[in-house]
């Protein structure tokens, strides 16, 4: 015999199925005095108004960092965060970073090599060699 | 070469004879090489006592140190001489006193102390100049640097750009008298140029007047002043000195001493008025005998020294003008974010305008009261280490 899935209604488990963004924070910091700062400062006047409009889901921080280089750190709902440091960038450079780690998983970067990868089991079940047919030799 | 591990011998016993004590015990006198090299000591020296090379003897040979008996300090001419003391107003320490013995003293009931508790501190000398007695004036150091640096300019620089803009002009003006008139060439004029420029070292006395001398006349770009314009201005700063005759000697020292500035509205009424106007700060100052009055009044009247690198060619007075004014400071982003009111309508935006700290960090969270709390329960420090931070060990040796 062989096994049968239960067959049941899908539910709604905790939008599992349903998008959402991972990146839940991002940290916008600058200096006011460095030049390395010039473009991040640029980008925040600017482009980051429009950025934040555009992603309602995400917080956003912007804080100096004095004597230090500009940096955006992201944190993800999986717990983790990744920072990118944006010395001497132009403000576009800098957007194409926040829009990186807007998009990234946060997860650690490791090459994928099987089209699907899930956490959850098999719908099929695992296979058995006692159950069902079997075969005939 | 290799080397075997070997178990190591007995240490011989050190005996008197093979400690080299007679360096060190004999004041002045001719010690020869053998009497001061060692006798080679398998346990002074571990790399060699654990090789099997044998010792190189010229490597444990010690130099020979010969004393010349006429030579000793106690020998020795005196050749320095002591310094006179060099007079001044400050009060330094007195030398060292040494307390009686308690041999010879006549108190039956006196009895050293064995313990400091009880005892009379005297302090030290760390914070000698600390105390406003020891500077020589009642207002301690701060009146002694009011006093020294008073008759070079003020202690602080002159930064309103209203005052400072008359205060040039003044300055100029005075300049370009005494290289016109030839003053200061002299040692006598020089004296007089400088004793009419201590006493009008404030650039109150007659401001009004001395700055409404035009500079520049119609048809020159070089700064000049006419003849009677500098005889005119000559004797009103003249006036700022008091005759001796006059036996207003103590006055003339107390104006000396008292330093009072231009008043901000007098400077600003200045430059409001009609008659003011800005052509004169392109004058261009070619004199080097006016650069070089002008660089000593400005300073004496504003406390900005121009460095005579900027001075080099034709400099304009604008343009000394503009060295001496502080630029203005770029404003903050926070600043200008909340001037544009740039994220006003996104809640999911916070500007910070100053870092966030992880003391924030946990406020934000609620964390901090929790955390103060049990700190204080502790009797830790809430903030900072408490003085547990680097080498504490070496500060409790050396007493600190």
């Amino acid at each position: 015999m062989t096994v049968r899935a239960l067959q049941k209604i899908s539910v709604a488990r905790n939008g599992v199925g349903a998008f959402i963004l991972q990146c839940k924070k991002m940290d916008f910091h600058y200096c006011d005095w460095a030049g390395s700062s010039k473009g991040m400062n640029g980008f925040i006047k600017s482009l980051l108004p429009k950025f934040a409009a555009a992603h309602p889901q995400i917080e956003f921080t912007v804080s100096p960092r004095p004597a230090k280089h500009p940096v955006i750190i992201a944190h993800y709902i999986n717990g983790r965060e990744k920072a990118v440091c944006v010395r001497n960038m132009e403000p576009f450079e800098i957007l194409k970073k926040a829009e990186l780690l807007r998009d990234a998983s946060g997860e650690k970067l490791r090459r994928v090599t099987k089209p699907v990868s899930s956490i959850n089991e098999s719908v099929r079940g695992i296979w058995s060699p006692y159950h069902g047919e079997g075969m005939r030799v | 070469m290799r080397r075997l591990p070997r178990l190591p011998a007995p240490a011989p016993c050190l005996g008197p004879s093979q400690i080299p004590s007679i360096p060190l015990r004999a004041p002045a006198a001719t010690i020869t090489s053998a009497a001061a090299a060692p006798t080679p000591n398998p346990r002074m020296n571990d790399r060699r006592y654990l090789s099997t090379t044998p010792p190189n003897p010229a490597r444990l040979k010690k130099p020979t140190y010969e004393f010349d008996l006429d030579l000793a300090p106690e020998n020795a001419p005196e050749t320095h001489t002591r310094r006179q003391p060099v007079p001044t107003q400050f009060r330094y320490p007195c030398g060292r006193r040494n307390a009686p013995n308690p041999a010879e003293l006549d108190d039956a009931t006196y009895r050293p102390a064995e313990t400091a508790d009880g005892l009379e501190e005297v302090g030290s000398i760390a914070d000698w100049f600390e105390k406003p007695e020891h500077w020589g004036y009642p207002g301690g150091a701060a009146e002694y640097v009011r006093r020294a640096v008073g008759s070079f300019g003020p202690v602080e620089k002159v930064t309103d750009p209203v005052l400072l803009e008359v205060l040039v002009k003044r300055a100029i003006v005075e300049a370009l008298v005494v290289a016109r008139s030839a003053k200061g060439k002299s040692l006598e004029t020089r004296a007089e140029v400088e004793q009419v420029f201590a006493h009008t070292a404030d650039g109150v006395y007659r401001l009004r007047d001395i700055v409404a001398v035009d500079i520049l006349p119609s048809g020159s770009e070089v700064a000049t002043l006419e003849k009677a314009e500098t005889t005119r201005v000559w004797d009103v700063l003249r006036g700022a000195v008091p005759s001796e005759a006059a036996g207003e000697k103590e006055g003339k020292k107390k104006r000396l001493l008292q330093r009072s500035l231009v008043p901000l509205v007098h400077a600003r009424n200045l430059v409001s008025s009609p008659s003011w106007d800005n052509g004169w700060k392109k004058a261009v100052l070619r004199n080097t005998v006016a650069k070089f009055w002008a660089v000593k009044r400005i300073q004496q009247l504003t406390g900005h020294r121009i460095p005579d690198s900027k001075l080099i060619g034709d400099v304009t007075v604008g343009a000394i003008l503009k060295m001496l004014e502080e630029p203005a400071k770029p404003p903050k982003l926070a600043e200008l974010l909340e001037a544009k009111a740039a994220f006003q309508d996104l809640p999911n935006v916070r500007v910070f305008p100053r870092r966030v700290t992880p003391i924030d960090k946990d406020k934000m969270e609620g964390r901090w009261k929790i955390i103060t709390r049990e700190l204080q329960e502790r009797e830790l420090p809430i903030i900072g280490t408490g003085g547990y931070s680097g080498p504490f060990e070496k500060r409790w040796v050396e007493g600190k």
